[in-house]
């Protein structure tokens, strides 16, 4: 194995399994988070030698995954050639210790455009500020903004009333 | 509810996706894999491919040119054959003259082919990897095997080169009934030698994907040295030009395009608008498409400056192309295709991309991601 492969290969060890999850949040199914994943790290790795600065492959290759999710080719395709009377392979997630909370707050982001979900699992979940979400998107950081305050107003919108979520983007 | 318990819920849910029990770790073979075949689907779909050129500056009305429908009168029989604007369609090719050519291949395995100023017709396909030659009328005059489905023209259409599996670049030209081989490039793991540009039968470019690297002559198998890692997409046809695509910030995934004088060892015009820039047959002007997923997004015309004459880009709604390619000098030709309704047309557009004619369609036709219902000419 060369170097360079070496190298690749223990970004890949590291990272898929954080990065699995990010794609996962993105699509909501996990074969097409695996699908996603291994078709980006394959363009990550076509343009391994121009990713200069290791410290930034990440933010690289989430940019791949939005924009390979947000594919507009992709996005029909994939969803004319899945199968729509299979089971699914895993149990339903059911919440049965936090009355629905957590599967209000799935059902929100699930349904969220695709571009706006974006916004989310990377502001929320991979805890990138709203400047570091919009290099990702190549979107401006006042998007950011008004696409997570629309987020969290339809959090607000379609879950109990006991279990608002409180809007605390002033503390960020 | 507070935003860390939002937060909390995501990582949850990502967390029981994949708890361990769910999912296969993905191995380092599999996205080396995975990636080959994005690299072949690139090059061979998204426009990149070099230019069929026509040396002769006189242009003479097409079949595509000159009517609505392919084959419908107005057909002008004295043209010749240049190479350019055939369109493979139910097993039949129709030349930019007119001439119908019955072909034995399955449109569905088609991403390339080419047609030689002689009149033969070049035909890779894959599984197995090979290459026909069948003559002017549609005969099957040969097989080879090769390494890559993937032909490179030359500029003035007169000749072709593949490469086969040990590396070897071979040329068949007008002039010869059977290819030559012009050299051998030795693979350097993890890339294999890929032809990026035949500048002419005796000249030929290749590189390992992302960069042109070598040149092929009689004389041998030397490095290409140029004035930044930069891939060859085409050549001018006078050859005093190449277009050419490099790294750049501005664009980590595909790059920028640039045109690039091989003499002045400099790159003289640069765009990080498009990518794959294909030389006009009079090499006045440029075509370049960007794309995924063996399909593209948006595609423009540009003049020499790289400056915009005419762009087409999809409207986000299920519009895409699956191949567009100079038809003559004032006009392209154009396969659309409607993922959501599964249309198809061959269309000719101008320039600046606002004149456009529908010349055939297809209803219901396949996906786009795996076939072409109008595999053009290169």
């Amino acid at each position: 194995m060369t170097d360079r492969d070496a190298d690749f290969t223990a970004y890949l060890q590291a990272r898929q399994g954080r990065l699995l999850r990010t794609a996962y949040l993105l699509t909501g199914d996990q074969h097409q988070a695996e699908d996603l994943l291994q078709t980006s790290l394959a363009k990550l790795y076509l343009a391994w030698d121009k990713v200069r600065d290791r410290e930034s492959v990440d933010a690289y290759v989430r940019r791949i995954m939005v924009n390979e999710n947000n594919s507009l080719w992709r996005r029909g395709w994939k969803r004319r050639e899945a199968p729509t009377d299979v089971v699914p392979e895993a149990a339903p997630f059911h919440d049965v210790y936090d009355e629905g909370l957590g599967a209000a707050v799935w059902e929100v982001v699930s349904t969220l455009p695709r571009k706006a979900r974006a916004v989310v699992v990377l502001r929320y979940y991979e805890q990138l500020s709203e400047a570091e979400t919009a290099a990702v998107l190549g979107i401006s950081a006042g998007t950011v903004k008004s696409q997570t305050s629309r987020a969290l107003a339809a959090l607000r919108e379609r879950t109990p009333a006991d279990l608002n979520p409180t809007h605390r983007e002033e503390e960020r | 509810m507070t935003e860390e318990s939002f937060v909390r819920e995501l990582e949850r849910r990502a967390d029981h996706a994949f708890d361990g029990t769910h999912g296969t770790p993905i191995t380092f073979e599999a996205v080396r894999s995975k990636a080959h075949g994005i690299r072949r689907r690139r090059r061979t779909a998204a426009a990149g491919a070099v230019a069929a050129a026509v040396a002769v500056a006189i242009l003479v009305p097409t079949v595509w040119g000159g009517s609505d429908r392919p084959g419908s009168e107005g057909i002008d029989p004295a043209t010749t054959t240049t190479g350019h604007g055939a369109v493979l369609h139910d097993r039949t090719l129709t030349l930019s003259d007119g001439t119908t050519v019955p072909l034995d291949v399955d449109d569905a395995e088609v991403q390339q082919l080419g047609v030689l100023t002689d009149g033969r017709i070049i035909v890779p396909t894959n599984q197995p990897n090979r290459l026909r030659v069948f003559g002017p009328a549609g005969e099957l005059r040969a097989e080879y095997s090769i390494g890559t489905t993937l032909i490179r023209m030359s500029p003035t259409n007169d000749a072709v080169a593949w490469m086969e599996g040990d590396g070897s670049v071979m040329v068949l030209s007008s002039d010869s009934p059977e290819p030559v081989e012009l050299g051998t490039v030795e693979a350097q793991d993890p890339s294999y030698p890929l032809i990026d540009a035949v500048v002419d039968s005796q000249h030929v470019l290749v590189g390992d994907g992302n960069t042109t690297t070598t040149e092929v002559t009689p004389d041998g198998v030397r490095p290409l040295t140029t004035s930044e890692p930069l891939r060859v997409t085409d050549v001018s046809p006078d050859g005093d030009l190449w277009a050419v695509q490099y790294a750049d910030d501005a664009d980590p995934q595909f790059g920028c395009a640039g045109l690039y004088e091989p003499m002045a060892a400099r790159i003289v015009a640069r765009s990080c608008e498009t990518a794959n820039l294909t030389f006009s047959p009079e090499g006045q002007h440029l075509l370049g498409a960007r794309g995924d997923n063996a399909m593209i997004g948006d595609a423009a015309v540009f003049d020499l400056d790289l400056g915009v004459v005419g762009r087409w880009e999809s409207a986000d709604r299920g519009d895409v192309l699956k191949s567009v390619k100079w038809l003559d000098a004032e006009h392209l030709l154009v396969v659309e295709t409607n993922w959501k309704d599964s249309s198809w047309a061959l269309t000719r557009v101008d320039l600046t991309w606002s004149d456009r004619a529908v010349l055939d369609t297809v209803e219901n036709g396949g996906n786009p991601e795996m076939m072409n219902e109008f595999p053009l000419s290169e």
